[in-house]
């Protein structure tokens, strides 16, 4: 039962039974007296009761019998009131947590995609790292093979000996300039021909053709033949684009002790 | 009245609970939404720059494929057997004309990395003196890498040789010498080895 019906059923009840007050004896107030001495007249009650008491009749009814009408109604629309708030709070909070949710949602989509492609991108660049790697590798193995080809120097050299009237007993091949034919090749001298040193040129190959001037060349390595001999290995060379530095030597000049001024060792310098 | 004052008191304060459980809730919520809000604009922006570097990776891609297929072919220059080198290397040589006497494998040492693989080969053996212009082209066409670091070519009994003492002789007008040194000569060239020559090779191949 709401509280304004019950309100409105007392009202009711009251016109009804307006001196009620005479059978239950309750105390009333008449003129001019006050401090609740009851003298039973119902007449006193209607003239006076809107001056004092706001809603007397309401009073009347001891809170007892109207505290559990009161309390339910109270409690009901309290309910009301508390369960709407915690409704409408809660949907603000779904409102918030889903939003979150989303946007986490989204977040974690993105960091999927992210890392997904940051894999990817890993697996990749470590493919190519290993791809780089062994082409490094490859590049030095590249550089292994020797470049003009060993055959395509002899058969140069070879070929400058048989027009030169050289005649080659010991052929020996070099690709870095060491031993002997590194002690034949002046540094210095290098230097003031070419204009490089020996250290910063990159050498293809050494030859040292060791043997004897034909006769009919004359039997003598004079300076013309030298100059002749170097400048054709020099021209012949030169089509492959490589620089030669040729150094001839007679046997008395390499302490051979032959006793031929015809035997020498020629020593060629292949270099770019 | 009190009582119901006091149940009144309850479920306002547990509304006050739930409205501060609730507001701090959403203002937790908010807070980690704005967060996120700029995480996901960063990780927006980064995969934006993902996206770039992908493009750039994928371009690369045809390089690195022909790099793979430059691999795949040089692989073909190594051998592959470390273990059976030295007969493989016998075979080989013996097959280009070189009588091998003696082979020598080291491995090639250095902190380089491009020394890496490379095993040091000496020989030593014998070949004749017609047969050196096929060998030597032989050695510069092998199919598998052959990087020659030195050779030595020195006949048994040198032509040249024989020519300059002939002339020293001759030089000399020693007629008795010369006559000696013909019928020796002659000896020397009747002989089976004279037009064989010692060798002596140092060269490097790729090993796997």
């Amino acid at each position: 039962m709401s509280l304004s019906g019950f309100f409105k059923r007392k009202k009711k009840k009251e016109a009804d039974d307006f001196n009620f007050d005479d059978e239950y004896g309750f105390p009333v107030e008449t003129d001019g007296e006050s401090g609740g001495k009851n003298s039973g007249r119902t007449s006193t009650i209607s003239a006076n009761k809107n001056n004092n008491v706001p809603c007397d009749f309401v009073n009347m009814v001891p809170f007892d019998w109207a505290k559990p009408i009161v309390s339910e109604f109270i409690g009901k629309k309290l309910n009301r009131e508390v369960f709407k708030r915690v409704f409408l709070y809660l949907i603000l909070f779904a409102v918030f947590a889903s939003a979150y949710g989303a946007v986490n949602y989204f977040e974690k989509g993105r960091e999927y995609l992210l890392d997904t492609k940051t894999r990817e991108f890993g697996k990749k660049i470590a493919e190519y790292e290993a791809v780089a790697d062994n082409l490094s590798v490859y590049k030095s193995y590249i550089e292994i093979p020797n470049n003009p080809p060993v055959y395509t120097q002899f058969y140069g050299v070879s070929f400058l000996a048989v027009r030169n009237g050289l005649l080659v007993g010991k052929t020996s091949y070099s690709s870095t300039l060491s031993g002997d034919a590194g002690a034949r090749v002046s540094r210095d001298g290098f230097a003031l021909e070419t204009g490089k040193r020996i250290e910063d040129i990159d050498i293809r190959g050494v030859w040292t053709l060791t043997g004897t001037i034909s006769p009919r060349i004359g039997s003598v390595a004079d300076s013309n033949w030298s100059m002749n001999f170097s400048k054709q290995v020099n021209v012949l060379f030169g089509r492959l684009r490589v620089n030669a530095y040729t150094r001839v030597a007679t046997s008395s000049g390499t302490g051979r002790g032959s006793g031929n001024d015809s035997d020498v060792v020629v020593t060629i310098l292949l270099w770019k | 009245m009190d009582e119901i004052i006091a149940v009144s008191k309850r479920k306002l304060i547990l509304l006050m609970i739930v409205a501060v459980t609730v507001i701090s809730g959403s203002g937790l919520f908010s807070f980690l939404s704005v967060k996120s809000g700029f995480l996901i604009k960063s990780l927006i922006e980064i995969t934006g720059r993902a996206t770039g570097l992908e493009k750039n990776i994928n371009d690369f891609f045809p390089r690195v494929e022909e790099a793979k297929r430059m691999g795949s072919i040089l692989t073909n220059i190594k051998y592959t057997n470390t273990l059976t080198l030295r007969e493989t290397l016998f075979r080989e040589l013996e097959s280009i004309g070189l009588v091998v006497s003696d082979i020598s494998l080291k491995e090639k040492t250095g902190k380089e990395e491009k020394n890496k693989g490379l095993i040091e080969v000496n020989v030593a053996g014998a070949i004749s003196l017609e047969k050196i212009p096929d060998f030597l082209k032989s050695v510069s066409s092998r199919p598998k890498i052959w990087g020659v670091e030195n050779i030595d070519i020195n006949p048994k009994i040198s032509p040249a040789e024989l020519v300059s003492q002939f002339m020293l002789l001759h030089r000399k007008g020693d007629r008795r010498g010369i006559s000696l040194f013909i019928e020796q000569g002659k000896d020397f060239l009747s002989k089976e080895n004279s037009s064989v020559v010692d060798l002596k090779m140092r060269f490097v191949v790729v090993g796997g």
